[in-house]
């Protein structure tokens, strides 16, 4: 072994290998995290207004008016809806048996809580008030002709909807 | 015992083109994870306007059935008060049917366009139909009702 030969160590990287290595290595990192975080953000948006709460609320509003305008009687008198359109009252059947309606149904607004109020139109009494629907920011109600329309605006603060939904009601 | 490396004493390492073929098999099979991802968020938002484009023809299907199919019903006067909704071109009216009109109507940051058309099948039987159409469907989504008279 030569003298020369005992001396050269390990043939590693040069300062180019290194730079050329970084950089090529800094623009793929930076392309693929730019990629990867709006990937990520457009995911949660759309996870976020697919489960947030304003979601399960649009469907329960949609279910329980559908159903109740779909109950109720399109006689002439029985609808009722107030002038600025802030509240709505039907008169339904409260069962396939009965002859007449002998309910009543009437959709407000109590803070940002949707209310159902249920009242026994022989007795006069409140069967029962529920919540329909929470996060509501705004709510109108609409008639035509023999079909009801409900508007709500909603909001839990991560996420808003705008619900429409229409229904006609039965023969009288 | 075997020691892989060179005979000075020193391990080979690795070379530059042995790196970037790994930071490249590496950002592949990164992008094509995320590329998925990606497409699974646009086939959620495509759904979502798809049903926010049916729950338009339905709201409107279901108003127009409450008027018995009215040739009179006019959606834009109906709902002016709760939807940003106006009376423009929408989807062609299919062959055979009359024209009600159409409507343009915003619902969540999108413009979706409404065609309203009606034709009497029988004496007493009337066929309403409402096509929607957005900007990123390439097809028309239609809905049609029928209404005793």
């Amino acid at each position: 072994m030569s003298g020369s030969q005992a001396k050269k160590g390990p043939s590693g990287f040069t300062l180019v290998d290194t730079v050329v290595t970084l950089s090529v290595s800094s623009v793929l990192a930076l392309t693929i995290a730019a990629f990867l975080a709006d990937n990520h953000k457009a995911f949660n948006d759309v996870y976020r207004s697919a489960f947030c709460p304003a979601a399960e609320e649009d469907i329960a509003a949609r279910g329980v008016f559908q159903k109740t305008v779909r109950q109720a009687s399109s006689a002439e008198g029985r609808a009722s809806v107030a002038s600025d359109g802030s509240w709505m009252e039907v008169q339904y059947y409260s069962d396939s048996d009965v002859a007449s309606p002998d309910r009543s149904a009437r959709f407000y607004l109590s803070g940002q809580d949707l209310l159902l109020e249920r009242t026994d139109l022989e007795t006069e009494e409140t069967v029962a008030v529920e919540i329909v629907c929470s996060h509501v920011v705004a709510a109108g109600f609409h008639l035509t002709g023999d079909s009801a329309q409900m508007f709500l605006e909603l909001d839990d603060g991560s996420s808003s909807r705008t619900l429409h939904t229409s229904a006609v009601m039965r023969s009288p | 015992m075997k020691i892989r490396g060179n005979n000075n004493g020193f391990s080979r390492g690795s070379s530059l083109v042995e790196v970037t073929i790994a930071l490249v098999v590496f950002a592949i099979t990164v992008l094509g994870a995320a590329y998925y991802r990606y497409l699974t968020t646009l086939d959620v938002r495509r759904a979502r306007d798809m049903l926010a484009g049916a729950d338009l023809a339905m709201t409107f299907m279901e108003t127009w059935q409450g008027t018995d199919g009215s040739e009179t019903f006019d959606p834009e006067n109906e709902f002016s008060a709760y939807m940003d909704i106006s009376s423009s071109a929408g989807a062609s009216t299919p062959d055979g049917y009359n024209l009600l009109d159409a409507y343009s109507v915003d619902v969540a940051g999108r413009t979706y366009h409404a065609t309203l058309y009606w034709v009497d099948t029988e004496s007493d039987l009337r066929e309403l139909g409402t096509a929607v159409s957005w900007p990123d469907q390439r097809k028309t989504y239609q809905l049609t009702t029928y209404v005793r008279r």
